[in-house]
């Protein structure tokens, strides 16, 4: 009897594709995770960088809406925020596999 | 994320209730300005044109249903009122004509009062969307915990 390896199984992988699109699947849980992850800290990091800016653009006095600074600084707290949930839930997974008995 | 599209949307609108804003102030500070620095008698009352334009993004945000029909705020365009200027009896003015007659802005302080009030109400009411907006995605995150 084979025992197929958690690499074709079903899981976060399957839950998030790496790269959009339902033909491509990613070549193992645990690269389509990373590969997710990456892009979605990376996005973030994004949102976080463009409110720094904003901040730096009304103190220089570049920019005067104050308005669209604190939005981007929203926009940054509230994905930051689905990160951590993602983050969390992911390693709430893994410490639930880690704690099973074999 | 979607909840951004409501976040953009409120923040078009704040911008363009903030430039009516300067309007109004300009047209409050010059309510007494006889003279314009081009030389072209009093101070006209400016008012902004605001236009819906329909919200520019990607392709597949504009191929998506949900998103049909939505428009964002823009002010296209700042125009003078042509309204004649008012005209006040006072000799001793320096810019009074021969006839004794000033010719002020047609800056009327009660109307710019009213329109200061609707555009700060407009801005709270678009800071109150953008809030909104922000809670309802902060509760679906609560889903998670």
């Amino acid at each position: 009897m084979v025992i197929k390896g958690l690499q074709s199984g079903y899981g976060i992988g399957q839950a998030f594709p790496a790269s959009g699109g339902k033909g491509a699947k990613p070549a193992s849980i645990a690269e389509g995770t990373g590969k997710f992850l990456g892009e979605l800290v990376n996005k973030v990091n994004d949102l976080q960088m463009n409110a720094d800016k904003e901040i730096q653009k009304l103190s220089t006095g570049e920019s005067k809406g104050l308005h669209e600074v604190m939005l981007a600084m929203e926009k940054s707290g509230v994905s930051f925020q689905f990160l951590t949930q993602v983050r969390n839930k992911a390693l709430d997974a893994y410490q639930e596999i880690m704690r099973m008995q074999v | 994320m979607d909840f951004f599209t409501s976040l953009d949307i409120s923040s078009s609108a704040m911008s363009a209730e903030r430039t009516r804003m300067n309007l109004i102030s300009s047209n409050l500070a010059n309510a007494n300005s006889t003279r314009s620095v081009d030389g072209g008698g009093p101070y006209k009352r400016k008012d902004a044109v605001f236009t819906a334009t329909p919200l520019a993004g990607s392709f597949s945000n504009a191929m998506n249903q949900a998103n049909r029909g939505l428009a964002r705020v823009d002010v296209t365009g700042i125009v003078e009122d042509s309204t004649s200027p008012r005209i006040q009896y006072d000799p001793t003015h320096p810019d009074a004509d021969a006839k004794g007659y000033v010719s002020l802005p047609n800056v009327n302080v009660i109307e710019e009062m009213a329109d200061m009030i609707s555009a700060t109400r407009t801005y709270e009411a678009n800071v109150t969307a953008a809030q909104a907006a922000k809670s309802m995605a902060l509760k679906t995150l609560e889903l998670g915990r």
